[in-house]
């Protein structure tokens, strides 16, 4: 029990040497002018660059899911407090930031147009002085009234599946009051009240979450449909396909290629993009990354722990390639989700490329020829998979990773086993995420593995998890665990109980399970649509999921 | 008693500078910092004056006032939900001490109760409460440990107390 005759004499001593109560009469009043009751600081209808900031730290979070793993390894839980660096961007008013340091606090002063990193520390804080609207990193934007102080109570990152899934900054409104809007929501909170503002929001289990995660996967539908549009409308302004050949400056002998800078292949819908990235850093990142992850994965199958020292030099490289992760976004490559556009084939072409080249086995002219009709070909597919109408949005996704593996497969059968053996090092082929050349780099944002004994278990878990999302009744719900059951129990599914690695907490499931899974979920939507009676709400729902529920027999 | 209606900004000034001492108070004896302390202050005359609001006793808008601040001060801390424990002795113990004047007379006598103090104890409050100075630096000073020093202030704080309550019943 709190002594509380001590606490007061204790604050009676602090006022006594200075603490002394201030006059707030004026601030009241200022604050009773500037927002009277009701009115609230308004901010703009979202902008598409929104999207583009979204996709953005996605991808990043994505790619940087290794490194994460590796730093929450050496926590019991499965999320992690982290000091992360975000950016502000302040579009109206002045803003200053209040960061405390080891040693001491820092205060800067920013005034509209700046661009200013803040470290998301819990007790640093942001004091809008006058009527301000920024956004904060990837979580969204906010708009402050006057005289308006937050300060950072905590900035937690949450992972799965060995990808950075979620990370959310805890904000406190000290005095004043802010609007936010981010992806999945926006709200209003005041002095005293405590904001949570998400970058990412998937379900931390079958059954947790699922309303927010259903308002995420709303949003991340229209963002995609806008992005869809507008790759329709571009590719209408084109009136003949660009030709998409080996690089001018191409050598015409058949001698391997010098080490990359620039792009290898082009194309000139992309140039931009492709003068923008660092070709020879991503090879040589990629060729030292590509051992690591076979070696990471070998180790956590024999002792079932991350092994930090190896996860932490992952993690490094990983930072390398985040670093170009913005480009490829910004540049509107088609594709699914974050890294959908890294695995692009005229990305992955490039990378591999530099790849070899940074190995010292550089791709001859032939190589090169042959590779840029496979890349013109593929990019073709690709953009095919992902404008194709579908029954299911699941249907479009294992088009794409089709599309991506066949490339990859393609590829590989112009290199020489030398060259072969720096793309798929030995063993990078036995589990999702192994690879830099799969399209499990992408994937895995979509899968949900789904620890089971059986089937049956395995329909529990997700019947609940559907009949959340889509607000199912107990009997339609009842439906719906039947048809999973029956559609969950054929054998490919269940042919190995997970092992280590999959158990592990960087969730890297054997290759192959994640395509049976989706196999078996596009069969299994379907039944449901067709025996389920469902609103046409539920119906869009439905055929618009994007999760692939992956057994992982126990 | 009548009820005033607040109407005009003379009416809010006075409003806040009555209370506001005492809600101010009442949070820094929660343990709120000086600068949240403020932002609290702020937001609950916030509350009370946008809400339709009628003045009915000085005693009752000082405690639904610091029913807002201290509902604030628990929603700011970093793991809501939060609750304060022991309540009513919170209550009895701020009452007891913060009196009709919201606190002004205990303090004059916490005042005296100080100047009366000498010796290590003496230089335990100057150095923790009026030059800031850490356990640690407390102790090198005093020759103490940290643990030392600990005590020292809890001891000479129940002093004052002491001394105030004397105060209280001889007045």
């Amino acid at each position: 029990m709190k002594d509380w005759a001590d606490r007061w004499v204790d604050a009676g001593l602090q006022e006594l040497h200075g603490s002394r109560p201030p006059d707030l009469s004026a601030r009241v009043l200022l604050a009773l002018r500037d927002a009277p009751s009701g009115a609230l600081p308004a901010l703009p209808p979202l902008r598409r660059t929104v999207g583009v900031r979204w996709a953005l730290a996605s991808a990043a979070l994505v790619l940087l899911g290794v490194t994460a793993g590796a730093l929450l390894s050496t926590r019991p839980a499965r999320d992690a407090e982290a000091v992360v660096q975000i950016e502000l961007a302040l579009h109206e008013g002045a803003l200053a930031c209040v960061e405390v340091g080891p040693d001491a606090v820092r205060r800067s002063q920013h005034a509209a147009g700046a661009r200013v990193p803040f470290a998301a520390r819990a007790g640093n804080r942001l004091l809008a002085t006058a009527p301000s609207r920024f956004q904060v990193g990837p979580y969204g934007e906010l708009a402050t009234g006057p005289a308006t102080e937050l300060e950072v109570r905590q900035m937690v990152v949450r992972w799965q599946q060995g990808v950075v899934a979620a990370s959310s900054l805890t904000i406190a409104v000290v005095a004043g009051v802010v609007t936010w809007h981010s992806l999945e929501r926006s709200g209003t909170a005041s002095a005293g009240e405590v904001l949570q503002l998400d970058a990412a929001a998937r379900g931390e289990g079958p059954v947790a979450n699922a309303a927010e995660l259903e308002q995420l996967r709303q949003r991340v539908r229209q963002l995609e449909q806008q992005n869809e549009n507008l790759q329709l409308q571009l590719s209408r302004t084109q009136a003949e396909p660009v030709p998409l050949a080996a690089a001018p400056d191409a050598e015409p002998d058949a001698a391997p290629a010098p080490v990359a800078a620039g792009a290898v292949f082009a194309d000139e819908r992309y140039a931009d993009l492709l003068a923008k990235l660092d070709w020879r850093t991503m090879g040589e990142v990629t060729h030292e990354m590509g051992p690591m992850l076979v070696e990471l994965i070998e180790r956590m199958r024999e002792t079932g722990e991350i092994p930090l020292d190896l996860a932490t030099k992952v993690g490094a490289l990983n930072l390398k390639l985040v670093q170009q992760v913005p480009a490829l976004l910004e540049s509107g490559l088609p594709g699914s989700g974050a890294n959908g556009a890294y695995t692009h084939p005229l990305v992955a072409a490039n990378v591999l490329a530099s790849t070899l080249a940074a190995a010292g086995l550089g791709i001859d002219q032939g190589q090169r020829d042959r590779i840029a009709g496979l890349v013109r070909q593929f990019s073709a597919e690709t953009q095919a998979a992902v404008d194709s109408v579908q029954e299911f949005d699941v249907q479009r996704l294992a088009l794409e990773a089709e599309t991506k593996d066949r490339f990859y497969r393609e590829v590989a059968s112009l290199l020489t086993p030398e060259q072969q053996r720096v793309m798929f090092p030995a063993g990078a082929d036995r589990y999702e995420g192994g690879s830099l050349f799969h399209s499990s780099l992408f994937l895995r944002q979509y899968t949900e593995p789904v620890p089971a004994a059986n089937a049956a278990e395995f329909a529990r878990s997700v019947a609940n998890s559907v009949g959340q999302q889509l607000d199912l009744d107990d009997q339609a719900s009842a439906q719906v665990r039947a048809i999973v059951e029956r559609f969950a129990a054929a054998p490919e599914l269940w042919q190995d109980r997970a092992d280590a690695v999959e158990r592990g907490q960087l969730q890297m499931l054997r290759r192959g399970r994640t395509e049976a899974a989706m196999r078996h979920q596009a069969a299994m939507l379907r039944e449901i649509l067709r025996q389920v009676p469902l609103s046409e709400a539920q119906r869009k729902q439905l055929r618009q999921a994007k999760h692939v529920f992956v057994p992982l027999p126990k | 008693m009548q009820a005033t209606p607040i109407r005009s900004e003379a009416d809010v000034a006075r409003v806040v500078q009555a209370h506001q001492a005492e809600v101010w108070r009442y949070l820094r004896y929660l343990g709120a910092p000086a600068e949240l302390a403020d932002d609290l202050v702020q937001e609950a005359f916030l509350r009370l004056l946008r809400a339709p609001f009628e003045e009915r006793s000085p005693a009752a808008t000082a405690a639904w006032l610091r029913t807002v601040a201290r509902n604030l001060f628990v929603k700011s801390f970093r793991a809501p939900p939060f609750a304060l424990a022991g309540l009513d002795e919170l209550e009895a113990v701020w009452d007891r001490f913060a009196g009709d004047d919201g606190g002004e007379q205990s303090l004059a006598r916490l005042r005296d109760c100080l100047d009366r103090l000498d010796g290590r104890a003496r230089d335990a409050v100057r150095l923790c409460y009026e030059e800031r100075r850490s356990r640690r630096e407390i102790g090198e000073r005093l020759g103490l440990g940290e643990d030392g020093v600990k005590s020292l202030l809890r001891r000479t704080r129940t002093l004052l107390r002491a001394c105030v309550e004397r105060a209280e019943a001889s007045a």
